[in-house]
């Protein structure tokens, strides 16, 4: 069901149509929805990249005004463009561009067909499937996505080389892989959790079209030291960029310590402000310890599906990061309907599409209560954005059920269609 | 996740289908009676004032003797002056304020709304509190009209005497404000944007002096002339724009005061004559809640609170024997009483029905009414998804539950009697589906975004096309009704009620054409429109509660209307229905009932969306109407 | 053994009972904000008494958490009044706060109790009582079921109190003591104390609100609270000079319910002799300044010692004044050297000394680097890709 040029053409066509009218037609729509707290976070605002770029363009360290997270090389790129706030127009066009690259590269993993069948597990239910054209539209269409490339939050960048890293490692293109992730994980941090599941999938790949299995040792370790040293590279431009190591605590920095705890979508910034200064250190460790914990845990027991894995992470930055906004649960979202196949055995899919879509409903209600109205309080939003992680986690939780039912089926066939309750 | 799975096993049951109607009309049915409980005594509580720091009436008045000869000249300036052209009358003023020795600045504004021009000036002095910080004000104001449009003499020289009697005292921790508005509600609007930066300063002067943070405000309309006139109670007005309430403090203390310090009787809603009995208490929520859903501004202070200002208007009414200087001392104690504040009220009392002036419902005990009638919406909405997904395929088995062959004996043996008139329509249409390769397996739930394009077997892309543009259809009366010049106002109104009314019928009659919606393309159509409908009235309750409620009462029908495959009698008696809740003809029907002309109406539509920021058309033209298309389309298919 | 033991607490009753050698009061408003304006008359009302009846200034702990008196809602700016009547305006002149505003906290008050206190702190806000010391304690604000809330954030539990005195107790810094408090729920504050020779009462029972005597609607705010009322009136009508012979037990038993509007409670069990000793304890003993003085012998010897002092102090602080003209000396110079040199560097070392008008990049040297960085990215895309295509 691979896209042909003709039906692609059209649908990227429509979307970029769809968005560049929504710049034009609604000029102050940009820059309220950058304002908004589920779709702009202090280390992906729009409008703190402003910030950061006039000083920069002013010969003032973008770092002195503690207002600016995103890493340092944003900035050359960013003052190619025209003024954004005179010249909107390069502006909105480069940001959907990234959307028609970002789908661009969901079609290529869907085209691949490795989310149902790899290497070393075949789904009982591969043939079951959208079409690619419906994955990318979904994607392109999705509300969530429109909203974060109109509030031309950078988060759409980090999607677009997480996308890519999937889809190099799909094909098993390492080189282009390894500058993909390295790229994800120099602008957002967290990505390089990705890094494990990926390169089990690149070597699953790798391995198909050489027709030959590579030294996983040797595999592993060139990869990885590929990563290093390109992550290396571009921290190292980076540093020349900024004159100083100091941006490192500005942009990882704020990403580790939460020191801004500005409301988000997230679980973190509510538990910071009420969090006694004494145990801060030890929940923020806590914190960083689940997130990442989850990498090597899915790696292992779900290895014969790193693309499962990959996608199942997403989600999981999405509920558990520091700083997650809408523009990471459109990536998430953007991923699941790859796995189509899985959808006949997950049970609660319904439970959770209706709590995220109450969720972003009233989560911009109850945000009105509070901040503009006064008539409400901060646990208003609070339980809007809890209600979002639990709808965002139950998905992952019954994909994550439907995921291993699915290997159950392969390995007892004979258990399958049987009842199975979780214990 | 136990309950979760009881539920998953109960949807396999053909039967479940026969309860969402019925479920939907019971909710309906205990949303409404819910509300008629409200007025008893078990569900309403006494007002209390929750602010230890207002001590309200705990201080002595000393706005009488010789304040009232004062009072008598400046009403009687008054009087001279507000027939004066503007500009002369703003001079006068200015020097009647600087007389008191008081800052004085003056604000003009131009508004345009509908071809209309609204223009005139504020005139407001400001009282520095002699020992105070200058980071808080309260507001005491009138406007030279009254909302009724009468002189408002009195409240005007009132403002003028308590500002020369204020700034003899020298207890004010806040600065004080005095506004003496040109009309009602634009002026007020006008100052108070301008105050906060949030005016455009090409049609609205900004303030070139200012004070520190609002912390309430206070206007006074006593429309009588030169000779006075004593009243019987007070008429105190509460409502915001968009139906936003302030602080129940701030009404009961006002209440607290006049009727406990002064006397002088309180009234609420134009409910003059209230014995405390229960049909006035209901009579007293239901046209408070009428006042709320409109979203309109009721007076003066309607500005200030989507500022989050509290605000309220004193109004005068009736004859009886109270005088000018009660109406004076009660302000005094209420100026007293803010003066008090230590902080913004925020006790939680920003959501309230008042069933008379000392008894109140809480928002713990009234939302739930209207949130069971938003949940009507969602629970029909799910239930036309299951059902839309029914008839081509065997049984919504999953692989996870049970085995297959047995399932679908069970099903074939409960569809023909199980089932409503509208499965059997569509059991007609089975024959015709795709194959049953590819529908093999429930994807029930996927409301997922990558549905949106026709993909296996439910055909998305149509309804979820059909209801997007007709929510975006919605932008067109919307914004032709904000900006048509009065004169042609009404005959577009009648255009727009022809209109509306045939639109479904050609829509229908265009659709079926082409042999589209298939009966399950137009149940997902109903669907998916009250899926959205349930969503935003269910978000809306949290902002405007009765706005939500009077929307989903009036919307209610939508959720029992089906598209009638065999009777075009009863196609027909539902679109007779559903024509009839057209919210184009339920405005017109309402303007018939309340005996207001209907040109005012839209006058004041268009003047609150340009002036007051209401938001109320665009709950009619985004929420309310797209959902009516839908539904009316829906039965209109079954015409054709 | 056990005849001993009984008879111990008979032998020492003497000592014990012991007259004390000074007098000292610690007086406690716990509440700010205007509408409590009643809490801080309530405790200069007592801090008139007890200055009435002769404690001294210097030996009496005034903590007042806010000032009334110059609140700008106050009509009567300057003063503050217990009474409708504004006959007596507390605040007047010659008065002595100690501890005032957000000093009056929990940790500051306990620190006082127990004088763990820095050395630095001034005679005037410590508590430099000791063993033949009798201490008053009078307590007021918003409290509840064990415990008294302090200012708007923190509170003080029974417990802590209880604590407090018993460890004051054992650092020898009481000999008897008298607790009052009005607050709600007041007679829960005392139910804790361990400690001996404690004669505490309150306002009201658990459970049981305290409750304001009258309003000044000049004012606009209640003045006084009930049970201080009334213990003032007693103590204005019956103790009239410091030679007043009325005991504690008359004053207790003026205390009537039905004025106060609430249950006052009165703890004897701790104090020595019990409900019939505490009882018979003057009213002087705790409000008013001890008259019998105990001269030590050996006053001659003392007067040596005492002038020998008199001529170290002379000698510290010529030596003060002389360290503090030598600094006048030298700093000018000191600071001289620096200006001359350090300034030079700091030019060089420093890329921003102060607010600097900061200019847009006239050239095109950002975009350059912009440029090179994407085409940089690209080329080395375009070479992995090259790369694996191979």
């Amino acid at each position: 069901m691979a896209l042909d040029s003709r039906q692609k053409a059209a649908l990227f066509a429509a979307a970029a149509a769809v968005r560049l009218l929504l710049f034009q037609a609604f000029p102050l729509l940009p820059d309220r929805l950058a304002g908004r707290v589920e779709l702009s976070t202090p280390v992906s605002s729009f409008k703190r990249l402003q910030e950061g770029l006039y000083l920069y363009t002013h010969n003032v360290s973008p770092y002195d005004g503690g207002v600016y997270h995103h890493p340092p090389l944003l900035l050359p790129l960013f003052s190619l463009l025209p003024d954004a706030s005179h010249h909107p127009f390069a502006t909105n066009l480069l940001f959907t561009a990234i959307d028609l690259l970002s789908a661009h590269a969901l079609a290529r993993i869907a085209d691949s067909g490795h989310a149902a069948a790899t290497r070393l597990f075949q789904s009982p239910r591969q043939g079951l499937r959208w079409s690619t054209a419906a994955i990318a539209a979904g994607f392109l269409f999705n509300p969530f996505t429109l909203a974060t490339c109109m509030a031309r939050s950078t988060t759409t960048l980090t999607n677009l080389f997480i996308l890519t890293a999937m889809a190099k490692a799909c094909q098993g293109a390492s080189a282009t892989f390894l500058l993909a992730i390295s790229a994800a994980s120099y602008l957002a941090m967290h990505p390089i959790l990705l890094f494990p599941p990926l390169l089990v999938l690149l070597y699953h790949t790798r391995n198909e079209k050489l027709q030959a299995a590579p030294n996983a040792w040797a595999f592993t370790a060139v990869h990885t030291l590929g990563l290093v040293l390109l992550c290396g590279t571009l921290l190292l431009v980076s540093a020349i960029l900024a004159g100083s190591w100091d941006f490192l605590e500005a942009t990882y920095g704020v990403r580790l310590l939460l020191p801004d705890l500005t409301p988000n979508v997230g679980l973190w910034w509510y538990f910071f402000t009420e969090m006694f200064d004494s145990f801060r250190d030890f929940f923020l460790g806590v914190f960083w310890l689940h997130v990442a914990s989850y990498t090597p845990g899915l790696t292992i027991r779900l290895r014969t599906q790193p693309l499962f894995v990959a996608t199942t992470l997403t989600g999981i930055f999405a509920i558990f990061t520091p700083y997650p906004s809408v523009a990471d649960a459109a990536l998430y979202l953007a991923l699941v309907p790859l796995f189509r196949h899985l959808f006949p055995l997950m049970r609660y899919t319904f439970v959770a599409s209706a709590a995220v879509l109450y969720a972003s409903f009233l989560g911009p209600a109850f945000y009105h209560l509070w901040v503009y109205a006064g008539s409400g309080n901060a646990n208003f939003f609070y339980a809007i954005t809890l209600v979002w992680s639990l709808g965002l986690s139950i998905l992952v939780g019954d994909s994550l059920f439907a995921a291993l039912r699915d290997e159950l089926d392969v390995q007892r066939p004979e258990l399958r269609d049987k009842e199975v309750k979780r214990i | 996740m136990a309950l979760l799975a009881t539920l998953l096993a109960l949807r396999k049951d053909a039967r479940i289908l026969k309860i969402p109607p019925f479920l939907s009309a019971f909710l309906i049915i205990v949303g409404v009676a819910w509300l008629l409980v409200l007025p008893l005594n078990e569900y309403s509580r006494s007002t209390y004032v929750s602010e230890n720091a207002l001590l309200p009436g705990q201080v002595h008045t000393y706005f009488t003797g010789s304040e009232h000869n004062v009072f008598r000249a400046y009403r009687h300036e008054v009087a001279g002056l507000v027939d004066l052209p503007v500009q002369q009358r703003t001079d006068k003023l200015s020097e009647l304020l600087r007389a008191s020795n008081l800052k004085v600045a003056t604000q003009k504004y131009t508004y345009t709304p509908s071809g209309r021009n609204i223009s005139d000036e504020n005139v407001y002095a400001i009282l520095q509190g002699p020992r105070a910080d200058a980071t808080e004000a309260i507001v005491l104001m009138a406007s030279l009209k009254t909302m009724d449009g009468e002189h408002n003499y009195s409240g005007v020289a009132l403002v003028l005497a308590l500002a020369r009697y204020f700034k003899r005292w020298s207890l004010w921790s806040k600065d004080i404000i005095f506004l003496v508005s040109g009309d009602s509600t634009s002026g007020p609007q006008a100052w108070v944007d301008a105050y906060h930066d949030a005016h455009d300063p090409s049609t609205i002067e900004s303030l070139s002096i200012k004070s520190g943070a609002l912390q309430g405000a206070v206007g006074v309309e006593y429309p009588a002339g030169p000779w006075g006139h004593r009243y019987d109670k007070l008429h105190i007005v509460y409502d915001g724009t968009n139906g936003q309430l302030p602080n129940l403090d701030l009404f009961n203390t006002a209440v607290n005061i006049a009727s406990g310090q002064m006397g002088i009787g309180c009234t609420l809603q134009r409910m003059w004559h209230h014995r405390n009995s229960y049909q006035e208490r209901l009579q007293t929520m239901l046209r408070g809640m009428l006042s709320q859903g409109l979203g309109h501004a009721t007076g003066p202070h309607s500005a200030f609170i989507p500022y989050h200002v509290d605000a309220i208007t004193l109004v005068t009414v009736g004859d009886g024997w109270h005088d000018e200087m009660g109406l004076g001392r009660t302000v005094e104690s209420l100026f007293r009483s803010l003066n008090n504040l230590l902080e913004h009220l925020h006790q939680s009392f920003f959501f309230y029905l008042l069933l008379e002036a000392k008894r109140f419902v809480s928002i713990g005990t009234y939302l739930p009414s209207a949130m069971l009638i938003a949940a009507n919406f969602s629970i029909m909405a799910i239930a036309l998804w299951v059902q839309s997904g029914r008839p081509q395929e065997p049984i919504p088995n999953t692989a996870a539950t049970k085995p297959a062959p047995k399932s679908i004996t069970k099903d074939a043996a409960k569809d023909p009697d199980e089932k409503g008139k509208e499965q059997e329509q569509e059991a007609v249409e089975k024959p015709l589906e795709p194959p049953p390769v590819v529908v093999t397996k429930d994807g029930a739930t996927a409301i997922i975004p990558a549905a949106l394009l026709q993909v296996s077997e439910r055909p998305l892309f149509l309804p979820a096309a059909f209801v997007v543009i007709a929510h975006f259809l919605g932008l067109i009366p919307l914004a032709a009704f904000n900006h048509i010049p009065v004169a042609n106002l009404h005959p577009s109104f009648l255009l727009a009620a022809n209109l509306t009314t045939l639109l479904p019928l050609a829509t229908a009659y265009l659709l079926s054409r082409f042999n589209r919606p298939t009966p399950q393309e137009s149940t997902l159509i109903h669907c998916f429109s009250l899926l959205f409908l349930g969503m935003y009235l269910s978000a809306l309750a949290t902002l405007n509660f009765s706005q939500s409620l009077i929307v989903g009462l009036l919307t209610a029908p939508l959720s029992f209307v089906r598209r009638s495959s065999g009777s075009r009698l009863a196609a027909k008696l539902q679109f007779a229905l559903l024509a009839a809740i057209n919210p184009v003809m339920v405005v017109y029907g309402a303007t018939y009932v309340g005996k207001v002309e209907l040109l005012h109406v839209l006058v004041k539509a268009a003047e609150g969306w340009h002036v007051w920021g209401m938001w109320t058309q665009v709950v009619v033209w985004l929420v309310w109407w797209p959902a009516w298309f839908s539904g009316s389309v829906v039965v209109a298919l079954g015409l054709f | 053994m056990k005849l001993s033991a009984a008879l111990a607490p008979l032998l020492l009753a003497p000592l014990a009972a012991a007259e004390h050698t000074s007098n000292w009061a610690v007086l406690v408003g716990t509440s700010r904000f205007w509408f409590n304006y009643r809490h801080l008359a309530n405790v200069l009302s007592l801090y008139r008494t007890v200055k009435r009846l002769g404690i001294p200034d210097s030996q009496i702990i005034l903590m007042l958490p806010d000032d009334m008196a110059c609140n700008p809602r106050n009509a009567f700016p300057g003063t503050v009044y217990n009474n409708a009547d504004r006959a007596l305006d507390l605040y007047g002149d010659n008065i002595e706060v100690d501890y005032r505003g957000y000093e009056v906290t929990v940790e500051n008050f306990i620190r006082l109790m127990t004088d763990r206190v820095s050395e630095d702190m001034p005679r005037s806000k410590r508590l430099m009582t000791d063993e033949r010391s009798n201490i008053l304690v009078y307590m007021t604000g918003h409290g509840g079921n064990e415990f008294l809330k302090f200012q708007d954030a923190e509170e003080i539990s029974a417990y802590d109190l209880a604590d407090a005195f018993g460890q004051m107790w054992e650092k020898k810094r009481y000999h008897e003591m008298l607790f009052m408090i009005d607050t709600c729920q007041a007679n829960t504050m005392y139910s804790k104390f361990y400690s001996p020779n404690i004669l505490a009462t309150g306002s009201s029972e658990i459970d049981q609100s305290s409750y304001s005597h009258h309003a000044d609607n000049d004012v606009g705010v209640a003045v006084i609270d009930r049970y201080t009322y009334y213990n003032l009136e007693f103590l204005e009508r019956n103790v009239r000079d410091p030679t007043s012979k009325v005991t504690m037990g008359e004053l207790f038993d003026s205390y009537n319910p039905a004025d106060m509007h609430s249950d006052p409670g009165i703890r004897y069990d701790l104090f020595a002799g019990g409900e019939a000793g505490a009882r018979s304890r003057l009213i002087m003993d705790f409000f008013g300044n001890v008259q019998n003085v105990e001269i030590d012998a050996g006053s001659q010897k003392n007067e040596t010692q005492w002038r020998e002092e008199l001529e170290a102090i002379d000698r510290m602080i010529l030596e003060a004044k002389r360290r503090h003209n030598d600094t006048l000396k030298l700093r000018p110079q000191a600071q001289h050297i620096i200006e001359e040199v350090a300034p030079m560097e700091q030019q060089q070392s420093t890329k921003k000394p102060g607010a600097v008008k900061v200019d847009t990049e006239s050239g095109w040297s950002k975009q350059i680097v912009g440029a090179a960085a994407l085409l940089g990215f690209a080329g080395v895309w375009a070479a992995g890709s090259w790369l694996e295509s191979l």
